[in-house]
């Protein structure tokens, strides 16, 4: 029972028509999978431009926003592999016939199989001179003899095309192997550096944004662009050099196209960009005794202290401790949003105090507090510099090697199944005539020139031309 | 513009005239098979081919090696042409099949007439993505393994209609064609009113860029507001989906041209090049709106409508064709030996493809819309290899199979930068 239902898969997974099945499906999810935006490639935002929360919903609650990475893809994908296997087991002895254990069937009088046909009349025809003439064209040569005592010559060339398709099939497994493998034992990041910044760490890109180790540091020495004179963009350039326990152990200059790896660890330029650091503000308040005394204007960094001007020797003083681009004061239900504020702290011996103060509202603290002195926020300037940042790719994969072999076998195979061509030669040395077969597995037009070159030199030999 | 680019050009205005004439002496070869028309149609065809021959080894000399000419959307057209036009002519001079040439020729003239109307035609710098020895290897071999299973196809399709399809099957298909043209010309579009919109951004062979003709006022540049395309394109769906009604309603085998199934679907195939020429009549009136505002849009129109004007002619007269074409079997061989030349190139631009891509963005293969869609490309032909082994699907279905892969080579060189456009940038870092 157990052995039927075994039987019963085993033909089904060895079935051609499974495997066209199998392969039709998979071309039908590719190309139904080409048409949704499928989160791997996604830009930021991107999948919530392009679908209503609800779609996008329904889209990953059925894995179609990641289908290639999906359960049920990867167990076609599978099922696909064992079938190429089982397939090719199972044909394998048929085709291994054809090759080594081929024993040439010399016709009887029906030559109807044959694609190509001559017959030479001639009646002085030498079988030894015609086997010595075709053991040039092959170094076997079966012979036999037909009923009706004639001398049968065969022999075949090429045979081994047969095998090309386990050739083929080999590339293709070992490239689904190399998949595999990159998929469970590679990763997928990014490391973002400024010039002059290094990192030991790399944000999962298959991990949701996790921040692994590297196992040593990266560094960005340099960070630039080359342009055309058109101002387009010709080249990004990262000098990056490899720290492992203290050392250096290699640098590179690295541009697109053009990666480099340590450890087996690939870096590549991936994106380029300007951002701003060393932020600073510049705080423009006025200040003024109680709230009518005279008004005095200052500029000031953050986090400096500074007395009141109209009593320079008390301990009395204040600094800026804080900077809002948008004050958010939480309401009943919403937030109200008032503009820029600074945070303003003023030490007295011990006595301490905060305070906030709003551009928006110049009266704010005059009529709010009511304090020994009142501010006004003019302005704050914030001035930065300008650095230049790398955003490298970091990919590890083991299996792309795999990959690259499957391929090459894969095209090998496919160069030796569609050039290579089986011929089959058989001569019949009769009394009275010489009769020439010709049978090819595809290429006819091609063998119709090697038939006619076979025949020409069997008529030169035997003496009509 | 220097000398020796001018002659570059003017080579290519003359290529296209010479393509069509060897076209229209094919289709006279077709009707009358005279020896001294045979001749005609190889030296035009092989004058035309030199021609466009020299003119992209010109570009290529002015561009520098590291710069092939296939790296903007010109040259993607030029190029291709030419790998197709190449196919073809081996395959007349090999194979002395010239009803083959009608096909290829016409879709080489096409093409190169689209390349004609493009507005950026200089030979700009490359962009970092681009810069790499395998934009040589892979696009270069694109071009053969398109041509090569574009060419076989025909074969397959040339194949089936000397089996003799019935005018039912026939005129059945040219509807879903037809209704498919009339989707991917029109888009989510289609039914606004006439207002026609143009792509703000256009693909350049790998990269997305703004479109160079792009003014100040949008509306001025990205919107061709065409009062009589909405409608027309609407009719024509309408009538497509109406014929296509008819047709599955009708239980006879045979029908007349006389049928209301046939009629209907000869409107609105008038319809639907009605559409196309107002379009091409509307850009020609307009002096800031050239083709770059959505280029491949128009070539899968322009491709389409000239499929259904063919598949309209065949189905008017399916019984007398045949009689023009060479035997059943020399098609289907030359399908096969064809499929058999174009297959493994269409396994070399994957493999050269992921190893660029493995050294460009480090991953091998991403699950990109172009990468799929060559991908079930290369499946569908493998599909195709394996029917043929099997008795009962050797020649129609395979046949058939190899008609679906088609569309696919199509889809895979200009319909995932057409129809999937807002979705991805593919080549764009």
């Amino acid at each position: 029972m157990l052995e039927k239902i075994t039987e019963k898969i085993w033909n089904f997974l060895a079935s051609i028509k499974t495997g066209m099945s199998l392969v039709a499906l998979i071309a039908l999810v590719n190309f139904g999978g080409s048409f949704i935006i499928q989160s791997e490639q996604a830009q930021e935002g991107q999948l919530e431009r392009a679908y209503s929360p609800e779609t996008l919903a329904f889209l990953d609650r059925w894995g179609l926003l990641d289908i290639y990475h999906s359960w049920w893809f990867i167990l076609i994908l599978t099922i696909t592999a064992v079938s190429l296997i089982i397939a090719s087991i199972d044909i394998w002895p048929r085709y291994w016939a054809r090759v080594k254990k081929w024993k040439p069937k010399f016709p009887g009088e029906r030559f109807d199989f044959a694609d190509f046909k001559k017959k030479i009349p001639c009646s002085k025809a030498d079988p030894k001179r015609v086997q010595e003439l075709l053991e040039r064209s092959s170094k076997k040569v079966w012979t036999g003899a037909s009923a009706s005592g004639s001398r049968d010559f065969f022999f075949q060339k090429g045979c081994y095309a047969h095998l090309g398709v386990f050739v083929i099939h080999t590339g293709l497994l070992l490239i689904l192997i190399g998949g595999g493998i990159g998929t469970k034992f590679g990763f997928e990041g990014q490391v973002r550096l400024r010039e002059g910044e290094s990192s030991k760490i790399y944000i999962d890109e298959r991990g949701r944004g996790k921040a692994q180790p590297l196992g040593f540091w990266i560094k960005a020495n340099d960070v630039r662009i080359e342009k055309y004179d058109n101002g387009s963009p010709k080249a990004y350039y990262s000098d990056l050099e490899i720290i492992d326990q203290g050392k250096i152990v290699k640098t590179k200059t690295i541009k697109v196209n053009d990666p480099f790896d340590y450890q087996g660890i690939y870096f590549y330029q991936a994106s380029y960009g300007t951002e701003p650091i060393n932020q600073r503000a510049t705080i423009y308040l006025r200040v003024r005794k109680g709230q009518k005394g005279k008004e005095h204007a200052m500029s000031l960094a953050m986090n400096e202290a500074h007395k009141f001007p109209w009593n320079k020797g008390s301990e009395r003083e204040f600094r800026v401790i804080d900077y809002a681009p948008n004050f958010e004061l939480p309401m009943e239900g919403h937030v109200r949003q008032l503009g820029e504020a600074i945070k303003i702290k003023i030490k007295d011996g011990k006595k301490e105090e905060e305070l906030w103060l709003f551009k928006q509202f110049p009266n704010f603290d005059a009529t709010m507090r009511k304090g020994a002195e009142s501010f006004v926020l003019d302005n704050v300037q914030i001035d930065y510099d300008v650095t230049e940042f790398t955003g490298l790719l970091v990919a590890y994969n083991p299996g792309v090697w795999t990959v690259w072999i499957g391929s090459t076998i894969l095209l090998f195979g496919l160069m030796w199944t569609f050039f290579a061509w089986h011929r089959k030669i058989w001569v019949r040395v009769d009394h009275d005539h010489v009769l020439v077969l010709g049978h090819v597995l595809r290429n006819d037009q091609g063998f119709d020139r090697y038939f006619n070159k076979i025949v020409t030199r069997i008529e030169k030999e035997i003496g009509i031309l | 513009m220097s000398t020796a680019l001018r002659l570059s050009f003017d080579l290519l205005n003359a290529a296209p005239l010479l393509y069509f004439t060897a076209m229209v002496l094919g289709v006279l070869y077709w009707v009358r098979q005279k020896k001294g028309l045979a001749t005609a149609i190889t030296v035009i065809a092989g004058l035309a081919l030199l021609l466009h021959t020299t003119a992209l080894g010109i570009r290529w000399i002015e561009g520098g090696l590291y710069r092939p000419p296939w790296t903007n959307l010109y040259e993607s057209l030029i190029y291709f042409s030419w790998g197709l036009a190449l196919v073809c002519f081996f395959c007349e001079l090999k194979f002395r099949i010239r009803s083959i040439g009608i096909f290829a020729y016409a879709l080489v003239f096409a093409t190169l007439g689209l390349a004609f109307l493009t507005p950026q035609k200089a030979i700009n710098p490359l962009v970092p993505a681009l810069q790499s020895w395998w934009i040589l290897a892979h696009s270069f071999l694109a071009a053969f393994a398109y041509s090569g299973l574009i060419v076989a196809s025909v074969f397959s399709f040339l194949y089936l209609i000397k089996k003799g399809l019935t005018r039912r099957t026939l005129v059945f298909s040219s509807t879903l064609v037809g209704i498919a043209t009339v989707l991917l010309s029109g888009g989510k579009d289609l039914f606004s009113q006439g207002i026609y919109r143009m792509n703000e951004m256009i693909f350049y062979n790998g990269v997305w860029m703004k479109n160079p003709i792009a003014g100040t006022d949008p509306q001025e540049f990205y919107q061709l507001t065409l009062s009589m395309v909405g409608p027309l394109m609407g009719l024509s769906l309408l009538l497509y989906v109406l014929a296509a009604v008819f047709l599955l309603m009708q239980r006879r085998v045979d029908m007349s041209c006389r049928s209301l199934g046939f009629i209907v679907f000869s409107a609105a195939v008038l319809c639907n090049i009605a559409f196309v020429v107002d379009i091409y009549i509307q850009i020609g009136l307009r002096e800031n709106l050239t083709l770059a505002s959505s280029p491949y849009h128009l070539v899968f129109m322009s491709l389409f409508t000239s499929l259904q004007v063919f598949l309209w002619i065949v189905c008017w007269r399916p019984h007398a064709l045949p009689q023009y074409l060479p035997a059943a079997e020399t098609l289907d061989r030359l399908a096969n030996q064809l499929t058999m030349f174009g297959f493994p190139f269409m396994t070399l631009i994957l493999i050269t493809g992921a190893i660029w891509a493995h050294e460009a963005w480090g991953r091998y293969w991403g699950w990109d819309p172009k990468e799929t869609t060559a991908f079930v490309t290369w499946l569908i032909y493998a599909l195709y290899l394996h029917a043929r082994r099997l008795p009962a699907w050797k020649a129609r279905r395979a046949a058939v199979i190899s008609v679906v892969g088609f569309f696919s080579v199509i889809f895979t060189y200009l319909g995932t930068n057409l129809v999937l456009s807002g979705l991805h940038s593919y080549g764009a870092q």
